[in-house]
């Protein structure tokens, strides 16, 4: 057997404090693919940064990393040394392409510097026609124009070309990917995917692929580390790691990755296999709220219809319900204006919803699913009547939206409530979770909001001893788990999730989507839950809209959209997640 | 479910700020010691004439020497410290109260309003707070009073630049949406979700004007329009060592190292401070 392109024995990495990688070892033969997954904190990133040399100053590392073919340790090599080496002999690609690349340079001259800093062309001349050449194979339409482009003139998806047509400008006998399709849309992120597969191949380069996402490694990769608080704790090729796990965080995270596999109750299975505690009942006793709440109804769940929007075909009322719906939306628009391209140029009109109609029914669980500037966000702002609508009507809960003072929508802010994307950005820092969660409650008396904070807190699986922190001293799942105490504190009707569960680890991700769903069981809630994942909302929703441009293509029961979509749009999503039980399928081949 | 405590918050590292910040507390710690204790105590009166003891050298019983009028110079140095402290304390402090709401409800209000009130700040911004003081000190008189009030009127225009941008920061953050979709109105989000989260800017923007205050002051002082005789001022101290300047130029000295103390401990902490808030604006605890 041959030298391995990457050799790492003992990696330990330390900051002042404690020790962050506990001594990895591992090897990747010349031409194999291999991909490192583990959850945000496991160390993955760093055991990359390490190889690369690029780690913070603050932190230091020991033992070895040998390249092929290079005659050092590059733990221990002179940062000339190591100059030489990346970007030629290894190269790397990052998780975020816009701010990889260099704003104000054009991405061919971007690419051309690869090559005449190393150089490995003779001339600028010569490394600029390769660079286009680059940009041809990583399927860019039109290489000569897209090399002329800016960064901020090309898509995501067309960044991250950019970007590995950077990292395969010298052949490089190694090729670092770090989370390098996390930021991308799942259509995309399929099609980049199989191009890093590809492009490795074609050259015989390795792979190192770093993600926290086991359908990613399962589609480009042979091997794969399983990468926990700083160890690795399995190894092995990726058809039998998925299909059979050894080691017991290994089966766990891949538990919770798999959404379809569910227990009795419908719930996920989750990494603690503790014993679930049942739900704290409120210590308020019956309040004013819960005692004029409607008697709950329980009804058999309602089959939406299942209809697809035809090219030129006329709008459709999606979802329609007979009698009073939750929501009401009737040829809802929305158009932004954006400053033109060049300066004292026209604003120009960009329409982020275009003619939307569709109903919600009270206690339904309606999914809606779209990719990145599909108008999802914008949709639910405007059923939060956090933004107005250009045209058209929404009613939500009788409540019509759009003009309203916020005075008039006083009872509409009690009962309709949301939960954010981001478990950082959606909590005030120098908040005290008290407050924080007590935020939504108006006219409340301060025994009754304290009493309120400490019964929600336990309904989301929280201690009463967090109610005077703050919330940068919670991890990610707990502060998730905060943002939905003060959700639904209020005793709200209607929840609109905003992919709430996207920012989490698989781990923490399952165990927030159980809450999700027992609490909306229990306090009967209405769910809008939008999401660019498909497989959280085919767990929790009955109901899922497909968005797509800023109009809903595609609408009907979840199951039937998922077995039979009907929109060519809808097919390419879903083919574009495979579901767990697909990838063993497909990897054990 | 069971219960979940809370992750243990990561202990940070050292910063290669603290150094800055440890240096400026120390000189404005000087600053301050001297104020404080030229309340109770001086070695000599420093508004006292001794007029068989003038421009003395340095000497034991005189630290620093006497200047023309046979005042004690060390005595007069730690009195000035009061007077410039007040100055900056009080000239921060309008400007605080004058900048920021103006800036918080500009950034709040995107639009016309914003737009007419920050070409409105554009238009005092023209006008230097030090120039603004000599006016006032020509229509209303000069003194300490129209000092501070024309250098905290002079200031508040850059709070105001600086809390509008970071308002504008913390408006597009989701914490302030959920706030809106709880119905709260602007006072409430103004209050307690904008102005805590931008304190740590305006605390750095604090200590940098505190500096500029000072030192206005001491040229207010110099030109006959600050601190009118006899209580001492740094400021007057050099126009009045001024004409000794070939006799006695130590004279000269020592205000100005007094001076250059002061507004260097007051631009090390803002510095030190901005290297702590800037590239996470979190709460320390």
């Amino acid at each position: 057997m041959t030298a391995p392109a990457l050799s790492v024995t003992d990696l330990r990495v330390s900051s002042p404090f404690t020790e962050l990688l506990h001594g990895i070892s591992f090897d990747i033969a010349a031409g194999e693919r291999v991909g490192l997954i583990g959850e945000s904190g496991s160390g993955k990133s760093l055991a990359a940064t390490s190889v690369m040399g690029l780690l913070p100053d603050t932190l230091t590392a020991t033992g070895s990393v040998r390249l092929g073919g290079v005659d050092a340790n590059l733990l221990t090599a002179g940062e000339r040394r190591l100059n030489q080496v990346r970007g030629n002999t290894m190269a790397m690609v990052f998780q975020e392409p816009m701010t990889a690349l260099n704003p104000l340079m054009r991405v061919g001259a971007q690419i051309a510097e690869i090559m005449t800093v190393h150089r490995t062309q003779p001339s600028r001349r010569q490394a600029q026609d390769r660079a286009a050449l680059l940009l041809a194979q990583v399927k860019l339409p039109d290489p000569a124009q897209a090399a002329l482009a800016f960064p901020h003139q090309l898509s995501g998806g067309q960044r991250q070309r950019v970007l590995l047509a950077m990292a395969m400008a010298n052949d490089p006998q190694l090729l670092l990917c770090d989370e390098p399709t996390t930021a991308l849309d799942v259509t995309v992120q399929a099609e980049v995917l199989g191009l890093i597969g590809g492009l490795v191949a074609d050259r015989g380069s390795s792979l190192l692929l770093i993600t926290h996402d086991i359908a990613v490694v399962a589609q480009v990769c042979q091997r794969v580390l399983v990468m926990h608080r700083g160890t690795i704790v399995e190894e092995g090729l990726v058809g039998q790691v998925l299909a059979a796990p050894q080691h017991p965080y290994t089966k766990n995270l891949i538990a919770a990755a798999d959404l379809s596999a569910v227990d009795d109750r419908g719930r996920l299975r989750t990494p603690t296999s503790a014993p679930r505690t049942r739900i704290a009942p409120s210590r308020t006793g019956p309040s004013r709220i819960e005692a004029d709440a409607a008697p709950p109804v329980i009804q058999p769940p309602r089959r939406a219809a299942h209809q697809r929007l035809e090219p030129g075909g006329p709008p459709i009322i999606f979802n329609e319900v007979v009698g009073e719906p939750a929501i009401s939306v009737r040829n809802l628009s929305r158009q932004y204006r954006r400053n033109g391209g060049r300066l004292l140029a026209p604003k120009q009109i960009v329409h982020g919803l275009r003619d939307l109609s569709f109903d919600v029914a009270e206690g339904q669980r309606l999914g809606i699913v779209g990719e990145s500037g599909s108008g999802k966000s914008t949709l639910m702002r405007i059923l939060c009547a956090l933004d107005q609508p250009s045209s058209g009507t929404v009613d939500v809960l009788g409540q019509p939206l759009g003009g309203t003072s916020e005075r008039q929508l006083r009872e509409f802010r009690r009962q309709v409530q949301m939960v954010f994307q981001d478990p950082m950005g959606s909590l005030d820092p120098r908040m005290k979770v008290r407050d924080i969660v007590a935020e939504p409650l108006q006219h409340v008396g301060r025994a009754e909001i304290l009493a309120r904070v400490q019964a929600q807190l336990a309904a989301v699986g929280l201690d009463a001893d967090v109610m005077d922190r703050h919330p940068h001293q919670f991890s990610g799942g707990q502060r998730q788990r905060i943002s939905i105490a003060r959700a639904l504190i209020t005793r709200p009707r209607v929840l609109v999730a905003d992919e709430a569960v996207s920012a989490l680890d698989v781990s923490v991700r399952a165990q927030v989507l159980n809450l999700l769903a027992e609490l909306v069981d229990q306090y009967r809630l209405t769910l809008v839950f939008v999401s660019h994942d498909l497989g959280v909302v085919r767990h929790l929703c009955d109901t899922v809209a497909v968005i797509s441009d800023g109009r809903i293509v595609e609408c009907g029961p979840t199951g039937d959209v998922y077995d039979r979509p009907l929109h060519p749009y809808t097919r390419k999503l879903i083919s574009a997640t495979p579901s767990m039980p697909d990838l063993v399928r497909r990897s054990a081949t | 479910m069971t219960a979940i405590r809370p992750a243990k918050s990561s202990r940070r590292a050292v910063r290669g700020g603290d150094a800055t910040l440890r240096v400026g507390l120390v000189l404005i710690g000087l600053v301050v010691l001297a104020a404080v204790v030229s309340l109770w105590w001086t070695p000599f009166d420093p508004e006292g004439v001794f007029s068989d003891l003038i421009l003395l050298p340095p000497g034991a019983e005189h630290l620093l020497g006497t200047d023309s009028f046979g005042r004690d110079v060390f005595s007069s140095l730690l009195r000035g410290a009061q007077i410039s402290l007040l100055v900056g304390t009080v000239a921060v402090s309008i400007a605080a109260v004058l900048g920021v709401p103006f800036g918080i409800v500009a950034g709040m209000n995107r639009g016309r309003l914003d737009q007419f009130l920050m070409r409105g700040n554009d238009i005092s911004l023209a006008f230097p707070a030090l120039l603004l003081a000599i006016i006032f000190g020509a229509i209303y008189g000069a003194g300490t009073v129209t000092a501070m009030v024309a250098l905290g009127i002079g200031t508040a225009p850059a709070f105001a630049l600086i809390s509008r941008s970071g308002t504008r920061q913390i408006m597009s953050r989701e914490y302030v949406l959920a706030a809106r979709a709880a119905g709260k109105n602007g006072l409430f989000i103004g209050v307690r979700h904008v102005l805590p989260n931008i304190s740590g800017m305006l605390i750095v923007q604090a200590s940098v004007s505190f500096g500029i205050a000072v030192l206005a002051e001491a040229a207010l002082s110099y030109l006959g329009l600050g601190t009118p005789p006899p209580t001492p001022s740094w400021g007057r101290m050099l126009q009045d060592a001024q004409g000794y300047l070939f006799i006695e130029p130590l004279l000269i000295v020592w205000p100005g190292i007094a001076i250059a103390i002061a507004v260097l401990g007051f631009n090390l902490l803002g510095d030190g401070l901005r290297d702590r808030f800037d590239p996470r604006m979190q709460v320390k605890r």
